[in-house]
């Protein structure tokens, strides 16, 4: 991707943005934001990606909204998990830490599997490098979809394999 | 401009929010030790915050300011969690130790565990 | 006149969560460590945000909502400096050395 068409995509996204966050629209609106959009978009360019961006097609950025819409239902669960635990006088907790070596190859994947650990019950992801997943469980039971691999697999099928990085 | 069913909603909402607050402040309180008091915080914090700003939409209306209060929910959801990460990261970096209960006992090793990280 | 009038209700979160803040602040006092410090602040910051959400609706000023969001983004860009302070001990140049 070159990086003029970077500098459009990001100024695009920014401008979407700010017509959002400005709703009730009128023109000086649409005449502040353009310019201010594409003069973020260049300068946000300049120090972003340096190296390598990864590549998002579109069937991925589909994937990732719907899987966002279903991560968000498991916070409900993870939250009151907690509440079990904290309104429990005895404090019924066995932390552990785990690491787990994940099959996901691509950066985004990771980070994926990074943020739903992280938001299920019990489990909150600690360090992420290569394909050492740190995970710390406030139970050691927590981690059984992770250590049985449902978790990746589950990942790849929603987002993952279709579109490589360019 | 609002009726009986809509006000009743939003109460709820909000209400709920605020008692996963008060969970996720707890939490914080109570907990041993920084690793589980984050997991009480990146949970409880960013559904008490989106269940009351998700209430404060609705109260809005999707004209004008809920617009604005649901950007901000999709901020929330993103910051809270990569919050979460980053600063566990650089406590579990530089060196800071899970509490666990019977600390010293625990001889059983399980495959993966975090000791015999090089 | 509004039957179905909200605002008290919102002024009461908002107290409730100014007093759950202030519970908050004990750990950044009492640490022990910086991380539960930081985390304390980073807590601090989510409820200063819904608050001022909830005050601009209240009082019905919306330029509220946008110091929210501006408070919001600014409270995550500190922790997420806080943090990489904590990890690498500065602030500039490269990650790893």
């Amino acid at each position: 991707m070159s990086a003029v068409h970077r500098w459009v995509q990001l100024s695009t996204a920014l401008f979407v943005f700010w017509l959002v966050l400005s709703m009730p629209l009128d023109l000086s609106d649409l005449l502040w934001g353009l310019p201010a959009a594409v003069a973020a978009g260049g300068l946000a360019g300049a120090f972003l990606w340096r190296e390598a961006s990864p590549g998002i097609g579109a069937r991925r950025v589909a994937g990732l909204v719907f899987y966002t819409f279903d991560l968000v239902r498991q916070i409900v669960p993870a939250a009151l998990q907690v509440a079990r635990v904290v309104l429990d006088p005895a404090l019924p907790l066995d932390p552990k830490m785990i690491v787990h070596r994940t099959p996901l190859d691509d950066d985004l994947e990771r980070v994926t599997l990074a943020n739903t650990i992280t938001l299920t019950p019990g489990t909150h992801c600690v360090d992420l490098d290569g394909d050492r997943v740190t995970v710390h469980c406030l139970s050691p039971s927590f981690a059984a979809s992770l250590i049985d691999g449902s978790l990746d697999k589950r990942i790849s099928t929603s987002i993952g394999g279709v579109e490589r990085d360019e | 401009m609002i009726d009986a069913a809509h006000a009743l909603l939003v109460c709820f909402l909000v209400i709920a929010g605020a008692a996963f607050f008060f969970i996720g402040t707890l939490g914080l309180l109570r907990f041993p030790d920084f690793y589980t008091r984050i997991h009480a915080v990146t949970k409880c914090d960013a559904l008490g915050a989106g269940l009351v700003l998700l209430g404060l939409a609705i109260w809005r209306g999707p004209d004008g300011e809920g617009v604005r209060i649901l950007a901000l929910i999709a901020l929330l959801l993103i910051s809270s969690p990569t919050a979460g990460h980053a600063l566990a990261r650089a406590a579990f970096r530089t060196g800071l130790k899970p509490w666990t209960r019977n600390d010293g006992e625990r001889d059983g090793e399980i495959p993966g565990d975090a000791s015999e990280r090089d | 006149m509004n039957e179905w009038s909200l605002i008290p209700l919102f002024w009461g979160t908002l107290i409730f969560l100014l007093i759950n803040a202030f519970a908050c602040l004990w750990r950044g006092l009492a640490g022990p460590t910086l991380p539960d410090r930081i985390l304390a602040a980073n807590v601090i910051g989510t409820k200063t945000m819904v608050v001022l959400v909830l005050l601009g609706l209240a009082r019905e000023q919306g330029i509220w909502l946008d110091v929210a969001l501006v408070y919001g983004l600014l409270s995550f860009t500190v922790t997420l400096v806080a943090g990489r302070l904590l990890e690498t001990g500065r602030l500039k140049g490269a990650w790893k050395q």
